[in-house]
């Protein structure tokens, strides 16, 4: 018997492609942003919204992953947005092979803003990268102020967290203080945005401070 | 008192799967190189804050090395424990319950300096 010493990182093939895609998006100037969350908390809401909020100054592209269904590729073409649906076919996440044939379906010189719908999912999407320049995490208040302790690497991973629902406040038992403290515990430097996709409330904020990620990105491109 | 008993694997995600195939290619590139025939354990260190579960990976990885040279080598797997630097008073401690709270100065947060692996640090092959 012999004992080798190996040192292999297991996500490294992945991490890898992630890096060949992030050179892409950055010879182009192109902002990409990794959208994850629980299924139901208002992930392709609150992309609607922000493709009607943004659409007039950014030229836009969307990447949907699902496990099945093109219910939300649907949705998001409706609003005149190119948009490429990605069925895992079981998968819990996508990597960042997997929405390497969804890029050839664009003309990435001709966008300003790429984002990428993950599977609904606060566990395995946190694990790969796929070239994004921000992760981006939704969560709404009806799943409850304990989350950040229970799914802590996807906290860690994000550097905008939206809370959403807020609307439904009064008639749950969360916090949104206590969400943003937790948050903030095990990642100091996130950002949160406090929103609801019914009212609108918040929605300002978090469209402004993405347009001004990308247009900083796009400056330097 | 909490009793916490991990759920027997009958439903698996398949991010177990992607790793466990990465583990898998690995170790077969690693015996190539080493002309080894046979594979018979894998040392592997997974963090706490990875959301793999051994039992998963261990089940995903029988699974998939049927007839290759690792179908019978065993995952020792090693959990890594999660923990922080303070960014407060830099003292070094490990997180309990997933919420870093410093036991010195009590402020929250700091840089994670261990508990995200995800590696193959030792092979014994044949």
């Amino acid at each position: 018997m012999t004992r080798i010493r190996v040192i292999a990182d297991i996500l490294e093939s992945n991490a890898r492609i992630a890096k060949q895609n992030a050179e892409m998006f950055d010879e182009v100037g192109l902002y990409v942003i990794n959208l994850m969350g629980s299924p139901g908390a208002g992930k392709t809401s609150l992309l609607e919204w922000t493709v009607e909020m943004l659409s007039e100054h950014l030229r836009i592209g969307v990447i949907e992953g699902d496990i099945q269904s093109s219910i939300d590729a649907e949705r998001i073409s409706r609003l005149g947005i190119r948009t490429v649906q990605i069925n895992t076919g079981g998968a819990c996440h996508l990597d960042g092979n997997m929405i390497r044939p969804a890029l050839d379906d664009f003309n990435l010189k001709e966008l300003d803003l790429l984002i990428v719908e993950n599977v609904g999912n606060l566990v395995c999407p946190a694990e790969f990268e796929l070239g994004e320049d921000a992760k981006v995490m939704l969560l709404s208040v009806t799943e409850g102020d304990d989350k950040p302790q229970k799914y802590p690497l996807m906290f860690q991973q994000s550097a905008v967290l939206l809370v959403n629902k807020v609307d439904l406040l009064p008639y749950v038992d969360c916090s949104v203080d206590v969400i943003e403290e937790r948050s903030r515990a095990l990642n100091t430097a996130i950002e949160v945005f406090p929103i609801s996709c019914k009212t609108r409330e918040g929605l300002e904020a978090w469209s402004a401070w993405l347009k001004k990620h990308v247009e900083e990105k796009r400056g330097g491109g | 008192m909490t009793v916490s008993r991990p759920l027997a694997i009958i439903f698996f995600d398949m991010h177990e799967l992607a790793m466990a195939q990465a583990i898998l290619d690995e170790a077969q590139q690693q015996a190539e190189a080493h002309r080894a025939h046979k594979v018979l354990a894998i040392r592997l260190q997974v963090g706490e804050l990875s959301t793999a579960m051994p039992e998963a990976l261990t089940f995903s990885f029988e699974v998939i090395s049927k007839n290759t040279c690792a179908q019978d080598a065993r995952l020792d797997i090693i959990r890594v424990p999660w923990r922080i630097r303070c960014s407060s008073c830099q003292k070094e401690y490990r997180v309990h319950d997933c919420l870093p709270l410093c036991p010195e100065c009590n402020s929250a947060g700091g840089e994670t300096i261990s508990g995200k692996e995800l590696m193959i640090t030792e092979m014994d092959v044949e």
